[in-house]
């Protein structure tokens, strides 16, 4: 990409989030009435109550870590709850960010995948094939994020948790990363339904689709197509409030957050 | 089981070739299991198994007692995710992370598989099965036994239901039985907003708020965002006063010692000394009575002891306006609080200016030694400023008109029993202010006074972790002949019982709720199995009727019905035809379809201004000073020795009064430098959650999501040489234990966070470490009022050597 | 280098190459087994043939229910077979009594799944009987004429590739999130 683009992006980006989302908008969407599915996190209605990080392991069938795994990092969560403090007490400041996959337009663990296990899918969705995936983590160390998680060991659940699994998605085994979908299963079946009903599918069915958002009580999550100016979603991300996780790298995330203040790094 | 083979992918080749080049086998050919698809297990006898049917189930979640409707997603008879059921007023669809691990109860492995009884010394957690008849018949023969010696007394219910149809039946079998020993945990939770409640109100309720219409929420320590008991509907809430009103926006200023959660979600947070706040909420009251700012038409009206009184004696007696004028200027209240006196003047005139305004506090703010004077100070702000029953303010939740039972026959062995003075001293001269007191048991089953206990039934209850002196208890237990526990899983307190006679989890079990919504209006929703019960259990409230039934006599006649589930649908009656209800249905059979759509039943009416029904105090308006507490001192003999020997400063009319003691701490500054701030997160629940992994792996930091964990200043930490990670002793006067420390920057200096309920599982009888942070802590209480002080504990802490 | 060396050489990589070859021969008949069909037991003698020849007259999605409805096609609950027909003895297979058995237990009947796909597949049989319009048989052969119980697949090879070139036929997305999960 153009430097100096980038740089003009860039700034618009920091100052007017709205005008940033409509240029990177613009030039990532696709001719055609294509769907790009996009999160808004409102961290001003959120109370980092972590619901939504629950929600995700028990939809996503995500293994618990346990006493071993979880103090060598290596815990799996899609959808964290990042803490970031500043200062000491009593001048202090913690600032609670829920961070799923960014679904980057630009990811850049797409491009670093030898094997194409990682990909963008036609809707936007950053999506991984399980196994297809030989498991060399070039992903994880090319995601600014740290959105992915790598299967150190087999996953394990406990015979009588198996039940629980659900059956829309695979499990995964060991040596295999894995990373949040959007809860693609769930836009499937909202998909279906409205075929089935025979119309297109609306910004109603899919606000609060994904498993996170309908599990937020303070509504902080909203799901929907960025591609769609009308949708919910996208009206959040034009927003004054919105702003992106260091846009400045240009991976154009589809995950937009809303905050007051301008949030300092 | 057989099954074609996956076809080959990537991986596969891969991994072929691996082995090829390296000439080794395959390792694990003809794997038993796919695995991405390790979601397959049989359920045996499941009808279901195979036809991929998918149901949602509606029921009400049980994590903690709001009530949140959900819906049950049930494959093939498995349930597989649990959701909020979008119908439902208390949690429109959302669901906090507590329900969302809600099948880590059904499915957990520790669950007890049917009823156990002892075989082996107490403690030592040996059982052997036996079946449902032999127990009961055992049981009920023990209970009839006791009942017949005339020690009907000496049993005691420890029941961890705040309120609903399960409580009442507890209630129900103590009074025909004939026991005064019927204790919940609520001091040891929210007590003193109980409290409270109960000498302003005279209503022992958890009250609601009409968030939609506040404009300024002021939180006195609340932890709105962690362990309120109804922080589903709150999130909700607080979102919507922040975003969902255009052009208005809810200034929420939250004042605690400890940085928590929600002081970091808060818009302003307010340092304070810890234990302080009910000085603070006088000294707000001085200024707005000083400045006149108050609501004079709402206290002349509906409210009684604002100005001094006499009684008919003719007797003058104290009113909150000369106590706050005299007693709390700002200038004192700064020292006492360290805020400044321009900040409270400041909170004093935005708490006015942005009418209608909440002034809010939870059990944890007045879990302090002065803990009945602050919460009825926080709660007085509320009376001056006269947003009591009004839109935007706050109201007293009114409970669905379930019928009542048909009354106990007691006989005369009954009317001796109920007679007897209660274990826990509460309502008694040891603490005449009480209304429970379960963390004074283990002192009294101790020293046998006032007489022993005869047994005990252990339900939704498991002190021996969740409340202060852990081995204490177990030692308590070991003095009762027999000791029941309805756990499903085994814990410290289980381990003592003779029989385990373990309940359907919520997701098993029928059952019709009386929940704590802080909607306002009516609400009763119900539960019904999303599965059929995985193991050979049974609901408790079952078990409770057949014992009963078994004992035969009058306490047999006292439960006439099948099963619990006819003896709740009895009581559904008055919900039948009520206008403007969310069902408006003839029969029972149709108010359980409507039920079941809308996952619950209520009446959507704020009962703004009914003032009748609002205040059931004998002046029938808002106290100030409590006509209650005059009575029940008044009957203490020796009362101002009483208050000498128990360390109370305050006297006369001001004890009936709003007002603030200095608060007592354990453990000497010298010795134990550090004050203990305890704390309940989001992934608190009593007896903790530390059995379901979901919620042990969300604490902050994650590193140390499954040790116990210290929270210390970096400072401190750096003084002392401790790193983040960390391993330390924390050591108080009640106990000391391991943790993990986490240098963190919002912790206070001098302070110590320690977050409760946290711990090793599954618990082992040969467990000598104390866990979950109640072990650090000493048995501290309101000297009156029996409420636990979670704060005043002081402690030190040691560097583990490696 | 001398020759004697030379031909220790030739014969260490001759060795090397034969182990190698071996190992890999060895490796290749284990992938074979592993990934070799294997036949199911079925509980009951099921005959596809009785139930949907002229006299029953039953269609496909009478008991495969979701073939219409979701991405599973099913199999009717034992209380189905119980409402429909089999209350009463029919036919005069001995077997056939043991549906009222596992009904009076109430039980499934425990069929094994024959046409499995890997855990990392989604298949919709909605979306190819309804939206597709494709026909049963056209995947499963004509079961129909099927009097043996299913044992192995009927879908023979449905490999990704048969997928994808059906998919790109009929202009159906071949986005990976299409089919996988």
């Amino acid at each position: 990409m153009n430097p100096t683009r980038r740089e003009v992006l860039k700034d618009m980006a920091v100052t007017v989030g709205a005008v940033a989302l409509a240029a990177s908008g613009v030039e990532a969407s696709a001719p055609g009435k294509k769907r790009k599915w996009g999160m808004a996190i409102d961290l001003d209605r959120c109370t980092a109550c972590q619901a939504c990080v629950v929600a995700c392991r028990v939809e996503n069938n995500v293994p618990v870590a346990g006493p071993s795994e979880i103090p060598a990092d290596r815990g799996i969560f899609w959808m964290d709850m990042l803490a970031i403090q500043e200062g000491e007490h009593p001048e202090v400041r913690t600032q609670y960010i829920p961070t799923p996959c960014n679904h980057c337009d630009n990811a850049p663990c797409v491009k670093v995948c030898p094997v194409g296990a990682t990909f963008q899918n036609e809707e936007g969705i950053v999506a991984q094939i399980w196994g297809r995936c030989i498991g060399c983590r070039y992903c994880t160390t090319a995601c600014p994020y740290s959105r992915r998680y790598f299967n150190w060991t087999t996953p394990t659940f406990a015979e009588s948790m198996k039940a629980q699994l659900n059956p829309d998605v695979a499990t995964r085994p060991r040596g295999v990363v894995e990373k949040c979908t959007l809860c693609h299963q769930r836009i499937r079946g909202v998909k279906d339904k409205a075929r089935n009903e025979g119309r297109e599918i609306e910004d109603a069915d899919v606000v609060h689709l994904t498993a996170c958002s309908q599990a937020c009580p303070a509504e902080a999550i909203t799901f929907g197509d960025m591609a769609d100016n009308d949708s919910t979603v996208s009206e959040l991300a034009r927003s004054p409030r919105a702003f992106r996780l260091l846009e400045e790298l240009g991976t154009h995330p589809k995950v937009v957050y809303l905050r007051e203040a301008k949030w300092k790094e | 089981m057989k099954t074609t083979q996956p076809e080959p992918g990537r991986r596969d080749f891969l991994r072929a070739a691996l082995a090829a080049a390296g000439g080794i086998a395959l390792g694990g050919c003809h794997q038993k299991e796919d695995p991405y698809n390790l979601n397959r297990p049989k359920v045996p006898g499941q009808a279901a198994y195979g036809t991929y049917q998918e149901k949602w189930i509606t029921t009400t979640c049980s994590q903690c007692w709001a009530g949140c409707g959900v819906k049950v997603r049930v494959v093939e008879g498995r349930a597989v995710k649990i959701d909020g059921h979008p119908a439902n007023p208390i949690n429109r669809g959302s669901l906090g992370p507590k329900g969302q691990a809600g099948l880590e109860v059904l499915y957990h492995p520790d669950r007890f598989k049917g009823p156990v009884r002892r075989d082996g010394p107490r403690g030592s957690g040996k059982w052997a099965a036996v079946s449902w008849d032999d127990a009961i018949k055992e049981i009920a023969k023990s209970l009839a036994d006791i009942r017949a010696r005339g020690e009907s007394r000496g049993v005691l219910v420890l029941d961890g239901e705040p309120r609903g149809m399960m409580r009442e039946l507890w209630e129900r079998f103590a009074n025909v039985y004939g026991t005064p020993n019927h204790v919940d945990h609520r001091a040891a939770s929210d007590g003193g907003k109980l409290l409270a409640m109960a000498y302003m109100h005279g209503i022992p309720e958890i009250p609601a708020y009409d968030w939609t219409g506040t404009r300024y929420v002021l939180g006195f320590g609340a932890s709105l965002f962690e362990s309120w008991c109804q922080s589903i509907h709150l999130m909700r809430a607080s979102s919507a006063l922040r975003r969902d009103m255009p052009g208005r926006r809810v200034k929420f200023v939250q004042i605690s010692p400890r940085y928590s959660v929600t002081a970091s979600k808060a818009d302003e947070w307010i340092e304070i000394e810890p234990a302080t706040y009910g000085a603070l909420a006088l000294g707000l009251g001085h200024v707005i009575v000083r400045d006149e700012l108050y609501d004079k038409e709402f206290v002349k009206d509906h409210t009684f002891g604002f100005e001094d009184w006499k009684d008919a004696e003719g007797k003058s007696h104290r009113g909150y306006k000369d106590l706050v004028l005299k007693d709390y200027p700002p200038e004192k209240v700064a020292k006492i609080t360290g805020i400044s006196v321009k900040t409270i003047e400041r909170i004093a005139h935005e708490l006015v200016d942005h009418k209608p305004a909440l002034s809010l506090a939870d059990g944890g703010a007045a879990a302090a030694t002065n803990g009945l004077g602050t919460a009825m100070a926080i709660h007085a702000l509320n009376g001056l400023l006269g947003n009591l029953e009004r839109p935007g303010g706050m109201i007293v939740q009114r409970r669905a008109p379930f019928a009542p039972w048909a009354d106990v026959e007691q006989d005369e062995v009954a009317k001796k029993g109920l007679a007897a003075e209660r274990i826990d001293g509460s309502g008694s001269d040891r603490l005449p202010l009480a209304l429970g007191c379960i963390q004074a048991l283990p002192d009294a089953l101790l020293s046998g006074a006032p007489y022993a206990a005869q047994a005990l039934f252990l339900y939704h209850s498991n002190p021996a972790f969740s409340k202060p002196g852990g081995k204490k208890w177990q030692d308590a237990f070991q003095k009762i002949p027999l000791v029941v526990s309805f756990s499903p899983f085994p814990d410290e307190s289980t381990f003592q019982a003779d029989f385990v006679l373990p309940d359907h989890t919520y997701l098993e079990r029928w059952e019709v709720v009386d929940p704590v919504p802080s909607v306002g209006y009516q609400i009763a929703t119900f539960r019904q199995p999303a599965v059929e019960p995985l193991y050979n259990t049974r609901q408790t409230g079952d078990v409770l009727i057949q014992i009963a039934k078994a004992m035969g006599g009058p306490v047999a006649d006292a439960f006439p019905w099948e099963t619990f589930r006819k003896a709740s649908e009895e009581r559904l009656k008055p919900l039948f035809n009520v206008e403007g209800s969310s069902t408006v249905a003839a029969k029972l059979a149709d108010l359980r379809k409507g039920m079941d759509k809308d996952s619950g039943w209520w009446l959507p009416k704020f009962p703004y201004e009914q003032w009748a029904d609002a205040f059931k105090t004998p002046s029938g308006k808002f106290e100030f000073y409590s006509q209650t507490i005059a009575k029940r001192l008044a009957a203490m003999p020796g009362l101002e020795k009483e208050l000498d020997a128990r360390g109370i400063a305050t006297r006369g009319d001001d004890l009936c009064l709003p007002h603030w003691e200095t608060p007592k701490a354990a453990g000497d500054e010298a010795q134990y430098p550090f004050k203990i701030a305890a704390y309940r997160g989001i992934d608190y629940a009593e007896g903790g959650v530390r059995h379901l992994p979901w919620l042990v792996e969300i604490a902050l930091p994650r590193r140390a999501a499954w040790l116990q964990r210290v929270e210390i200043h970096p400072a401190d930490a750096r003084q002392m040489k401790i790193k983040d990670g960390d391993m330390v002793r924390v050591e108080t006067p009640a106990g000391s234990t391991r943790m993990s420390a986490v240098v963190a920057p919002g912790t206070r200096r001098g302070m110590i966070g320690v977050a409760l309920g946290h711990g090793k599982w599954p618990p082992l009888p040969t467990d000598t470490e104390p866990t979950g942070g109640f072990a650090l802590l000493a048995n501290l209480m309101d000297p009156l009022a029996g409420i636990l002080a979670l704060q005043g504990t002081r402690a030190r802490i040691m560097k583990e050597k490696s | 280098m001398s020759t004697r060396n030379r031909n220790r050489l030739v014969v260490a990589g001759f060795a090397a190459l034969a182990l190698f070859a071996g190992g890999a021969a060895f490796a290749y008949s284990r992938y074979k087994a592993f990934m070799a069909p294997v036949p199911v037991t079925q509980p009951l003698p099921f005959n596809h043939k009785h139930h949907m020849d002229e006299k029953l007259g039953l269609t496909c999605d009478a008991c495969h229910k979701g073939v219409n409805e979701g991405p599973h096609a099913g199999i009717p609950s034992v209380n189905t077979c119980i409402k429909l027909c089999h209350t009463d003895p029919q036919g005069t297979n001995p077997e056939e009594a043991k549906i009222r058995e596992y009904a009076a237990k109430g039980e499934a009947i425990p069929w094994q799944q024959a046409n499995r796909l890997p855990g990392h597949v989604y298949f919709s049989h909605v979306g190819h009987v309804k939206f597709g319009k494709m026909e049963c048989k056209e995947c499963h052969g004509d079961m129909k004429e099927r009097t043996e119980p299913v044992l192995l697949s009927t879908t023979h090879r449905l490999d990704m590739d048969t997928c994808m070139e059906c998919h790109k036929e009929k202009g159906v997305s071949n986005d990976c999130l299409q089919c996988h999960k």
